[in-house]
């Protein structure tokens, strides 16, 4: 009967090669006597017998699946947690790979503010994507292609832990580290005293006949960011006091935190993008010390491991404010 | 979940654990597969074919059970019977089964 064989060949599709055969011939011999149970001997099957039989015996999906060896999963639960370890290693990866090649990017470039965010969102996530998907193509084809010996052999590494090799337990969200407030606080006072009161008075002592300062900042530019660093370091300063006074976490210094990382990207790419806090014109004047030309490749290089050290400085932020926001999420959950 | 929904998992979960020792023990001798669902169904153990049949197969993978093609009657046949080692199996699970019925015995008679 035809929708016995398409019943059959629906389930067989379904079936891994080796046994499909097989199981298909005994599933016809079994269809058949439990309708030969409903029917009258010599008298052909009812359409509506041959309908409630196969109806009874299941969707062709899950007869197929009852035949399969175990329960099918594209990282089973032996692999997970491996797995999830793997994941983090490598997008911790990703992140320093990223910065290194945008920091190379940028560095030889003159990127604008939409560049830089726009650039480092894009190849971060990018990145994290194909990276996933790369362990995770890994893992699926491990757990299809490892016997089950195989398999238990590497999930027992698990058994044999050891109690003392657990990390200490880290404190507790909501605790405010006093020491770390104090230092925090001491740091940005001291940044504001000197972003804005001694930014003339960052650089160095050269003696060329006599003994002369040169400072190594570029003034105009400082003018330019200084409202943005003072607004950001003012917010940050009394955001720690708070947290100092009140000894514990809320959910809304959680969220000021956030914004202020948000901040600290924004004004670090826009220092990455616009112009630098190296004097190169002040480093070349320095004529009596040294040649013009060794003179130009120090101010080149100093532009450059000062941007380095921006862009370095942005993914870490990033990467410090995506760990936040996961953390309120699973916090407010 | 609520409590039917409970009770029948549990339920479920135990009839579960009698399945194998149940279909070892009605082959004896040779039965196929819609007799021994017949088979079963008089003697009280309803089993879901789509349970039944898969379960065969695994336990003549496993070497409990011998199987043939008999195409003596109308039309072919697989009949499954016990194998040696599926004759020593069901005797030893046999005595396992009356050790684990006294002993939750008496477990639930503490109960009271």
């Amino acid at each position: 009967m035809d929708l016995i064989e398409r019943y059959i060949h629906a389930v067989g599709e379904r079936l891994p090669e080796r046994s499909r055969r097989d199981i298909e011939d005994e599933l016809r011999s079994l269809l058949m006597d439990a309708l030969d149970a409903k029917t009258e001997p010599g008298k052909p099957y009812a359409e509506e017998d041959v309908i409630f039989v196969l109806k009874e015996f299941g969707p062709p999906q899950e007869v197929a699946r009852r035949y399969a060896p175990s329960p099918q999963f594209l990282i089973g639960p032996k692999f997970f947690d491996t797995y999830l370890l793997v994941v983090k290693i490598v997008l911790g990866a990703v992140a320093l790979g990223v910065t290194i090649s945008l920091a190379i990017d940028f560095a030889f470039s003159t990127p604008s503010l939409g560049d830089v965010i726009g650039r480092l969102l894009s190849t971060l996530i990018s990145g994290a994507l194909s990276a996933i998907g790369s362990v995770t193509i890994v893992f699926a084809i491990l757990e299809r292609v490892l016997s089950e010996k195989e398999q238990n052999e590497l999930a027992q590494a698990e058994d044999k832990w050891d109690p003392r090799q657990l990390p200490t337990v880290p404190h507790r969200h909501s605790r405010v580290k006093i020491s770390e407030s104090v230092v925090n606080i001491c740091f940005i006072a001291l940044a504001l005293a000197v972003l804005n009161l001694f930014a003339d008075k960052v650089g160095g002592f050269f003696h060329d006949g006599t003994w002369r300062f040169v400072s190594f900042v570029n003034q105009q530019a400082v003018a330019i960011y200084r409202p943005y660093l003072n607004f950001l370091w003012i917010v940050s300063l009394f955001h720690h006091i708070v947290l100092l006074v009140k000894g514990k976490w809320t959910t809304g210094s959680q969220v000021l935190a956030i914004a202020l990382s948000l901040g600290g990207i924004g004004v670090l790419a826009l220092m990455i993008s616009g112009p630098s806090l190296i004097d190169s014109l002040a480093i070349r004047s320095l004529e009596g010390v040294a040649s013009g030309e060794e003179l130009k490749k120090l101010a080149e290089l100093l532009t450059m491991i000062f941007r380095f050290g921006l862009i370095g400085a942005l993914v870490a932020v990033t990467a410090d404010l995506v760990r936040k926001i996961v953390g309120l999420v699973k916090v407010v959950r | 979940m609520d409590y039917t929904d409970i009770l029948r998992n549990l339920i479920q979960e135990l009839r579960r654990g009698t399945l194998t020792i149940s279909v070892l023990s009605q082959l004896r001798e040779p039965q196929y597969g819609y007799s021994l669902l017949q088979r079963l169904a008089d003697k009280g153990m309803s089993i879901d074919q789509n349970t039944l049949y898969p379960l065969l197969r695994r336990l003549e993978q496993q070497g409990l059970l011998d199987s043939i093609w008999s195409v003596e009657e109308s039309r072919p046949r697989r009949y499954y019977s016990l194998s040696p080692l599926g004759r020593r199996a069901l005797k030893e699970i046999g005595e396992h089964w009356h050790e684990t019925v006294r002993v939750v015995n008496r477990l639930l008679e503490e109960e009271n």
